[in-house]
């Protein structure tokens, strides 16, 4: 333990102000009886006064919600639903189909580029979080619960990419090295230069679409409830041309842009239970050294724009779970994601604004976890997908 | 203007237990109800000064109950001094009851700040009577009761309280980059207090 955490440890448990001495009080500060008569000290002595040991209780006590059974679960579950698509294709390209799609946040991506929204790296880092490239990882100042701790590696060769298109809907397309994927389980037709596949089944939360590559894979994530072949889509698919080498080059048609573009970079993702009254509620931490908010939203999301701490950063618009608060943004060369069934925006707020700067070693020394290594490719195929030079300069 | 009546009262129903906690775990139970009446009537008599743009009415509590704690201070630097990690600190605080649904399972935290002259032995279960000074948290609770009191407040409302930096700096009525920078600065002079102390 270092001298925090003693700290921490040595803290009294105390016990509620004996009702005498409460009163005593009361009485002095207000005069017998005083405005007393909505407040039985009665009820409170036989129920024991809760001691509150949350600093903006009263905050959170208007605001908070009741317990949800397994709703982690359920916005994991829906995440990983979202994701099924991009997660298979990792897994094929990996080899490893068990990985990716129990942790969605395995996948992804990107570097900032100069179409990215989010702040060049070389800014002086936000003090919400205080990151910086020396310490580009944010831990909790205080120790706290967690539930699951996991670093997932860079996926080599692997890129993702958030568009806007003219209606405001939020577009996610992410290619992966690798071996052609088959077309078994899907309806191929030809849109423009590109052929496309979709699943024969349907179903989900928003369409997924793959591209018919020479190797490797690309899929495009349509934003959450989106229809099959909305014109916003079909109008992507044909500013798209493919060349030999798996190239993708798309000249955006008029009224997208790109939110942000990236290489997959390794993610470490936390989900800590955050101290409410005597309670605690979970509240999910992801952050990606280097990325980009495009491997964050690994499968697509709606995304909005928000201020959180006084900064520029996106909340998911159409979360899977309504609880679900779910809020994207970058400080100095990291990218956030903190989410929360349990926590409103402004208590995520606060949860953040608690946290410390840490480099990688400081993270992986207080989860005692190593960075995985990512699997060797064990493709053999030589053109492999990636972005062109229209879309990423 | 100070705040009187009815809203007075509610105020004081409403915080006075958290009020009282925080006042407590500092002196102790039997100087807190006092100094806990002091700190109201402070807040009361000088309710002007509470912005309800800036902040809430309990880290304006928070503030004033620390100013009436500095009135105190052999009070709390003796209680400080007498604190002792117990057992149910450590089963609750330092595990994580979640992981793989067992209580005893090992902590999942290992700080990587770790000071080998804190790691001595287990915590030890003592009252407040007959202590052993050479603890590891007793040469930490020294230091802590020598700091400066808002140095003090600031690490206090930190990891007793759970309040983050930017309710910290609202309840001393600081900038959030001090606070930042004083949780960095007070780490560091008290592994070096702890470290002589030691030796």
């Amino acid at each position: 333990m270092n001298v925090f955490d003693t700290i921490h440890a040595v803290r009294p448990e105390v016990d509620p102000m004996p009702l005498t001495d409460r009163r005593m009080i009361r009485e002095t500060l207000f005069g017998v009886g005083h405005d007393d008569t909505t407040r039985s000290f009665g009820a409170r002595s036989e129920s024991g006064a809760v001691v509150s040991t949350a600093p903006h209780g009263t905050r959170i006590a208007s605001r908070r919600r009741p317990r949800r059974s397994g709703s982690i679960l359920k916005m994991v579950a829906g995440i990983a639903a979202v994701a099924i698509v991009g997660a298979i294709a990792w897994s094929f390209v990996s080899g490893r189909d068990d990985d990716v799609i129990s942790e969605p946040s395995d996948l992804t991506i990107a570097e900032t580029t100069a179409a990215s929204t989010a702040p060049p790296t070389t800014d002086p880092p936000f003090v919400r979080t205080g990151v910086s490239r020396a310490s580009p990882l944010a831990l909790p100042s205080s120790l706290l619960a967690v539930d699951d701790v996991s670093i997932s590696p860079a996926v080599t060769g692997s890129s993702t990419l958030l568009l806007t298109a003219p209606d405001g809907t939020t577009m996610w397309m992410a290619e992966f090295d690798g071996d052609p994927v088959g077309t078994d389980g899907l309806e191929v037709r030809q849109v423009g230069a590109v052929g496309i596949g979709v699943p024969a089944a349907g179903g989900g939360a928003s369409v997924t679409y793959q591209l018919l590559t020479p190797c490797g894979v690309v899929v495009l994530g349509d934003a959450p409830g989106a229809p099959l072949d909305r014109p916003e889509v079909i109008a992507l698919f044909e500013s798209m041309s493919l060349d030999g080498n798996a190239t993708i080059d798309v000249s955006l048609p008029a009224g997208f842009s790109v939110l942000d573009i990236g290489e997959a970079q390794a993610s470490f993702a936390a989900q800590f239970q955050v101290p409410v009254f005597t309670e605690t509620r979970a509240a999910r931490l992801v952050q990606i050294p280097d990325g980009s908010i495009s491997q964050l939203v690994f499968g697509g999301r709606q995304l909005a724009p928000t201020t959180f701490l006084g900064g520029p950063a996106f909340v998911d618009a159409a979360p899977t779970d309504p609880a679900l608060v779910s809020v994207y943004w970058q400080d100095g060369p990291t990218v956030f994601n903190v989410s929360s069934a349990e926590l409103t925006f402004e208590d995520l707020q606060s949860f953040v604004d608690a946290l410390e700067p840490a480099t990688t070693d400081d993270w992986m020394q207080r989860f005692d976890m190593p960075v995985p290594v990512a699997p060797a490719p064990t493709s053999t195929c030589a053109p492999q997908p990636s972005f062109g030079p229209t879309l990423n300069p | 203007m100070p705040l009187t009546g009815a809203a007075a009262a509610r105020l004081y129903d409403d915080h006075v237990d958290a009020v009282h906690a925080l006042v407590a775990r500092r002196v102790g139970a039997a100087a807190a109800p006092a100094i806990t009446a002091e700190a109201f009537e402070l807040a009361l008599r000088t309710w002007d000064r509470f912005d309800t743009e800036r902040g809430t009415e309990r880290l304006f509590l928070y503030g004033i109950a620390t100013r009436a704690l500095r009135g105190h201070l052999d009070v709390e630097r003796d209680h400080l001094r007498s604190l002792r990690i117990t057992s149910d600190a450590l089963s609750v605080d330092m595990l994580d009851p979640l992981v793989s649904g067992q209580q005893a399972a090992p902590a999942r935290v290992v700080e990587h700040e770790a000071n080998e002259d804190l790691r001595g032995g287990s915590a030890a279960v003592t009252g407040d009577d007959g202590a052993d000074p050479r603890a590891p948290e007793a040469r930490v609770m020294r230091a802590v009761s020598e700091l400066d009191p808002e140095d003090r407040d600031i690490v206090l409302l930190s990891l007793w309280e759970s309040c983050p930096q930017s309710s910290i700096a609202e309840a001393l009525e600081l900038p959030v980059s001090s606070v930042r920078s004083a949780l960095g600065r007070i780490r560091r002079e008290l592994k070096i207090a702890v470290a002589k102390d030691a030796s």
